[in-house]
């Protein structure tokens, strides 16, 4: 993963202006109109601040190597979405396999940066709730649910069908549901 | 009362609202902070001093593997080789030659007590047949040692869960079915006579030829039986690292920063003893210690240079134990390797591209390798002969390719059986021996697995 100094992040994005077919994609001003969103979206998928930052900066980077390969400027912030979330679900399926083999919790590790912000308890019964679902639904309904995207747009970012999209948000909430003892 | 989606919402606008411009830009400055560090670094202090080693023996050549393991290499080599390469996960690999030294190699174990890898295809009586279910009073506990198992499958009966000693056969043995559903196996006594089992508030033993239940003590974590007989365990919690006679005493509060390293703790297999139990290994600030009993700081394992967060894992053999470290430069990349308890010479298990994460020695001389997967994909498995050759595990017939091996008992590997890529839901076990390549279901449910306390 390759860290750039927060210096560095700017100038190497203001120099990252990219021309595809006849439109600008303007990464320094992308970055600042979106990079709170998708961080927002990565910090409730991977449970990590700094963790979230990096996902977000990386897709960022990722994007900048990759813009000529967009077909549509206007496809940027799709692109980093899904970017953000693949690296994501990278991540925690990374963590999830080193638990595994290793038994080594590394969850103290991972939430100290967090310690002085604590979720009422309300909410954090249900963002438990929601970890023990499978990592596509965690994903779809993070995505509909905080992020308000249509089911085409999920669709897209997680490259899966709309079947999918609909199938893992029924299932999804169906286990909350029960998990929580509520109706939906 | 709230629907679940306006609980949804409302949980996920809570936690995303922690996040705040201002959170992002600290953030940031100390992602810069941290890559100044890294330019100012004096690799100087991670360099690792080694003894001569053989390179003439076990050439490897780093090979590319299949799709399926990803575009990645493992290598084995040297510390030396590995420190001089520094970031050699960059480096072009045809540029590299790493080695596989020979003489002074922690060599995979090969415990005078553990039984011949064949034993457990060839059993014969008084070993149960596998799918069998014996009673306590037919388990022949002298027999019972390298090769057993403690199993506890998922399912709770009428009278609550079970624990089952399994024969090196796979006969299984009802120890109890009086365990509350909470219930959690977590370790087999040095003694080969008790077994610890942790519940949500509480920690107990039980007696494994009476299947008699006592508790040890209260609000604490089971990490390891004290050796070389168990008669203590290390427990953790908020107040840090304690040690409890099985009987409850409380004998001793850790120190909660040892040469800077904080509260000590963990989960189980977090640290292990050495094999007289006059000494332990556990993580440090960002690299493997050698504790004393009473928690004095023996001895530091140098962290490699280009790695950081080094995690002991268990013994390698009697001299030498595995762990893990992290890239210093890119914190998804993990490394293993093994250590010499002594300090003295260790091969390194270089990872260059790719994540390997565990190793295990088998009979026929090769080495089991797991790489985490990517993404939802599954778990590569890689086996490392003798003459350094690389080839990838090809699974046996029942076991998807998203089954992971849960725990490896000599030979065996027992691999879980997952339904679908996201998934972490388990619907079995499946033993596999690596070397015959003979295959036994075991459960049809997850299931803790403790191998008998060889080491």
């Amino acid at each position: 993963m390759t860290v750039f100094p927060m210096g560095a992040r700017v100038r190497s994005l203001d120099r990252g202006e990219v021309v595809e077919r006849g439109a600008t994609i303007d990464l320094a001003a992308l970055y600042a109109e979106h990079r709170l969103s998708l961080a927002r979206i990565a910090l409730l998928l991977v449970d990590d601040m700094a963790t979230a930052e990096d996902v977000v900066h990386d897709a960022f980077i990722a994007l900048q190597r990759n813009a000529d390969k967009l077909r549509n400027p206007s496809a940027a912030v799709a692109y980093l979405r899904t970017s953000v979330v693949n690296s994501s679900r990278s991540l925690l399926r990374k963590r999830q396999t080193v638990r595994k083999h290793l038994s080594l919790a590394r969850e103290e590790h991972a939430t100290a940066a967090d310690a002085d912000l604590i979720v009422a308890a309300e909410h954090q019964e249900v963002l438990d709730a929601v970890r023990t679902l499978p990592r596509r639904q965690q994903e779809v309904l993070v995505l509909r649910y905080w992020s308000n995207l249509s089911e085409a747009e999920i669709a897209e970012a997680l490259g899966i069908s709309r079947g999918a999209v609909k199938s893992n948000a029924s299932r999804g909430m169906d286990k909350l549901e029960t998990l929580l003892g509520a109706s939906r | 009362m709230n629907t679940t989606e306006d609980r949804l919402r409302a949980a996920f606008a809570a936690k995303a609202g922690q996040l705040t411009e201002a959170k992002l830009d600290e953030l940031a400055a100390r992602h810069e902070a941290g890559v100044e560090d890294l330019h100012d670094l004096d690799r100087g202090e991670h360099t690792v001093v080694l003894e001569p080693i053989d390179f003439e023996t076990h050439r490897v050549r780093r090979r590319w593997v299949a799709p399926a393991l990803a575009a990645a290499a493992v290598a084995v080599v040297a510390v030396g080789v590995a420190a001089a390469v520094g970031t050699s996960k960059h480096a072009n690999p045809p540029a590299i030659q790493p080695t596989r030294p020979s003489g002074s190699i922690p060599a995979p174990s090969s415990s005078p007590t553990a039984p011949p890898s064949a034993s457990r295809t060839q059993a014969v009586a008084p070993y149960l047949s596998s799918g069998q279910t014996g009673s306590l009073k037919d388990v022949a506990w002298s027999l019972v040692g390298a090769g057993w198992r403690l199993l506890q499958p998922a399912e709770t009966g009428n009278t609550g869960r079970s624990l089952f000693l399994y024969d090196p056969a796979d006969g299984r043995y009802l120890i109890s079915d009086q365990l509350a559903a909470d219930t959690k196996l977590v370790g087999w006594s040095p003694d080969g006579r008790h077994a610890a089992l942790q519940l949500p508030d509480e920690l107990d033993q039980i007696d494994l030829h009476t299947g008699q239940i006592s508790p040890i003590v209260s609000g604490q974590n089971f990490i390891t039986y004290t050796r070389p007989h168990g008669l203590a365990v290390l427990v953790s919690s908020d107040s840090g690292l304690q040690r409890y006679g099985t009987d409850g005493t409380h004998q001793l509060s850790y120190p909660n920063n040892i040469n800077g390293v904080g509260k000590l703790g963990g989960q189980p297999n977090s640290m292990f003893y050495l094999a007289d139990g006059s000494a332990f290994v556990t993580m440090g600030a960002s690299e493997a210690i050698l504790l004393s009993n009473s928690g004095a700081p023996l001895r530091s394992y140098n962290v490699p240079a280009g790695r950081t967060d080094c995690h002991p894992i268990r013994p390698w053999n009697s001299s030498a134990f595995l762990e893990w470290c992290i890239d210093d430069q890119d914190r998804s990349g993990l490394y293993l390797q093994p250590y010499a308890v002594s300090g003295a010479a260790v091969a390194l298990y270089d990872l260059t591209e790719q994540s390997l994460i565990n190793a295990w020695p088998l009979s026929n001389g090769d080495i089991l390798l797991a790489n985490s997967g990517h993404d939802c994909a599954e778990t590569g498995y890689q086996i490392l002969h003798p003459d350094g050759s690389l080839s990838p595990l090809r699974l046996p017939p029942g076991v998807p390719a998203l089954g992971y091996i849960l725990n490896m008992s000599g030979d065996v590997a027992t691999f879980t059986l997952a339904p679908d890529a996201c998934s972490s839901d388990q619907y079995g076990t499946l033993d596999y021996n690596m070397v015959t390549g003979v295959t036994t279901a075991l459960t049809d449910t997850a299931t803790p697995i403790v191998n008998y306390p060889t080491e």
